[in-house]
């Protein structure tokens, strides 16, 4: 769309003769024009997602630098890709700082399923199952499911090309249905298509699926999504006493205009942030979520609170609110944000020792 | 003490099932325009002003996630709540035979807050009635029974939708008024019902 040149006028055309040719140029490039005011109302990012004009989104320099950034990356990426057992374990600091650089895009879907280990479990289980176990999965129903399943579906990621028109929809059905299938405990929750979308961006369908799998079982989250958000509702309690331990001040002035962790934790935390930022900083997210763990959801939402802390202080109720539960409406530089977030120190014990406040809270609360 | 509580003249709250049209209303309602969204976790706040009588005032509105495991969440948001907008589809039975689950959540929010209950979608059966699973007779026993208010609308066409805004609005101003005598009767040692129990059902369509 870009590389089209402008079309060149004749200029010499005096000739009577040529009116009509002119008048039919005219029309030709009115059409253009028209073509061109449309490509003006719809644009995609490089990810294909539908870019609001009215707030002002463009393809900015900060995507082609990217894309020239993951060239120079790949030759480095294959070597890891070849050689990854080494830089799992011996060379881990080298991949650990290679992945918060960010995964570059070509490797991204191989890199999800050796740091998540997810072709691991597909094997196994295609093993121990047979090797259509996937399938078979499909083939059973969970009706309850499926229902709340298929009023999701067009409204995950509406804003993308293939989930506004439909035909991710599918494939991302399949996924869902086969998980509640799967684990029919956990079964579907909202969130999680959020999740399995994001996957099937860069993973083949039945391999977005055992990571989805991974992710659910080995990562914590099903305890995120089960019923009474367990894994949830404990980690707003590690928030709020994180939050406070890192900045009181400004968790002072959210406790006095009464805005809550839980007025935007939800957002922030059952997606891993996948409804809040926009695509190349979810991506980022989560490259490190799957090395290094559901706790860098802290590390996120902290930065949040350190990009924006002098601007978040000066604001009430209403703007604070509407500010932390849009985020993305934010202009944040992914780069900024991933530095913030891995510069901040939280200590995992005192994560630990509040999840177990917490759960001893919730204990005396049941005895009475 | 509250900041949310002293800002709003009034807190809104909006419930029923995954995908009956929350979030499209209020989208409505606070913007005037009609899109699909992206389903909601959790619940999402936004604010409308009214035009009353004598002056205006400023109500918030909470939105919230529909789904059922969502509910242990949004008894959070009703707390304060002075009128709770109670959805179902139209067109789609089970949001309907779902509602009770809805009405429990009342014991959460503010003792004399009222209760619209609304049948969304109503472009949906312009063309063809085939489409409508609930009667508009049944929307209207159950509110009768629910001593709730009741309107069928549509986000879409925008049927109804300022119908349904004054009605809040005029709710909420008589309901402040009889707050008002309430009180002062209050402090003289007199007792009177509390609003919601004799106040005469509108039923409006």
């Amino acid at each position: 769309m870009t590389d089209e040149k402008p079309k060149e006028k004749p200029k010499e055309k005096i000739n009577e003769n040529l009116i009509e040719t002119d008048e039919k140029e005219k029309e030709k490039e009115k059409e253009n024009q028209e073509e061109k005011d449309k490509e003006k109302l719809f644009d995609y990012d490089r990810y294909g997602f539908l870019l609001d004009k009215k707030l002002g989104q463009k393809r900015t320099t900060s995507e082609l630098k990217n894309v020239q950034r993951e060239v120079e990356r790949g030759t480095k990426w294959r070597e890891m890709m070849d050689q990854w057992e080494k830089y799992a374990t011996k060379k881990s600091g080298v991949l650990k700082r290679r992945i918060r650089k960010g995964i570059p895009d070509s490797f991204r879907g191989e890199a999800w399923m050796k740091i998540s280990q997810s072709e691991i479990l597909r094997d196994r289980m295609r093993k121990k199952e047979g090797a259509d176990f996937y399938l078979k999965l499909l083939e059973e129903e969970n009706e309850e499911a499926n229902a709340i399943i298929e009023r999701d579906l067009n409204r995950t990621f509406p804003k993308h090309e293939n989930y506004r028109v439909g035909s991710e929809q599918k494939r991302l059905s399949r996924i869902l249905r086969a998980w509640s299938v799967y684990n029919k405990t956990v079964g579907y929750c909202q969130g999680m298509a959020f999740v399995a979308a994001l996957l099937l961006f860069y993973l083949e369908e039945e391999d977005a699926f055992w990571t989805f799998v991974v992710l659910m079982e080995q990562y914590h989250m099903s305890r995120l999504y089960s019923i009474g958000f367990p894994l949830f509702q404990q980690q707003l309690y590690q928030w709020d006493k994180l939050f406070e331990k890192l900045d009181k001040k400004v968790f002072l002035h959210f406790q006095e205009q009464s805005v809550m962790s839980q007025m935007y934790g939800s957002r922030w935390f059952l997606t891993i942030f996948a409804n809040t930022f926009s695509f190349p900083i979810v991506l980022r997210i989560f490259d490190i979520f799957l090395h290094e763990g559901i706790e860098f959801v802290f590390h996120v939402a902290f930065a949040i609170i350190k990009l924006f802390r002098k601007q978040m202080l000066e604001m009430q109720f209403e703007q604070l609110v509407q500010f932390v539960q849009n985020i993305n409406l934010q202009p944040i530089d992914e780069d900024e944000l991933i530095s913030t977030a891995t510069s901040i120190s939280i200590k995992y014990k005192d994560l630990a020792r509040w999840a177990d406040e917490y759960h001893l809270q919730q204990e005396e609360q049941k005895e009475k | 003490m509250n900041e949310e509580e002293e800002k709003y003249d009034l807190k809104i709250i909006l419930l029923g099932s995954s995908k009956v049209g929350k979030t499209t209303l209020v989208n409505r309602l606070t913007q005037g325009t009609f899109e699909n969204p992206e389903q909601t976790t959790g619940a999402t706040f936004s604010k409308k002003k009214y035009q009353g009588e004598l002056q205006e005032y400023t109500f918030s509105i909470w939105d919230t996630a529909g789904e059922e495991r969502f509910d242990s969440l949004s008894s959070f948001y009703c707390r304060n709540s002075g009128c709770e907008l109670i959805l179902y589809d139209i067109t789609d039975r089970n949001s309907f035979t779902n509602l009770d689950r809805f009405f429990d959540k009342l014991q959460y929010t503010n003792e004399d807050s009222f209760v619209i209950l609304i049948g969304t979608k109503l472009d949906l059966i312009e063309e063809t009635s085939k489409l409508r699973k609930v009667t508009l007779e049944e929307g209207k026993k159950k509110a009768n029974d629910k001593n709730s208010y009741f309107f069928e609308i549509s986000s879409k066409t925008g049927h109804n939708i300022q119908e349904l805004w004054e009605t809040v609005g005029d709710l909420f101003e008589k309901n402040s008024q009889k707050n008002e005598i309430k009180h002062r009767q209050d402090n003289n040692h007199f007792q009177i019902n509390s609003f919601t129990n004799n106040q005469k059902k509108k039923n409006c369509c």
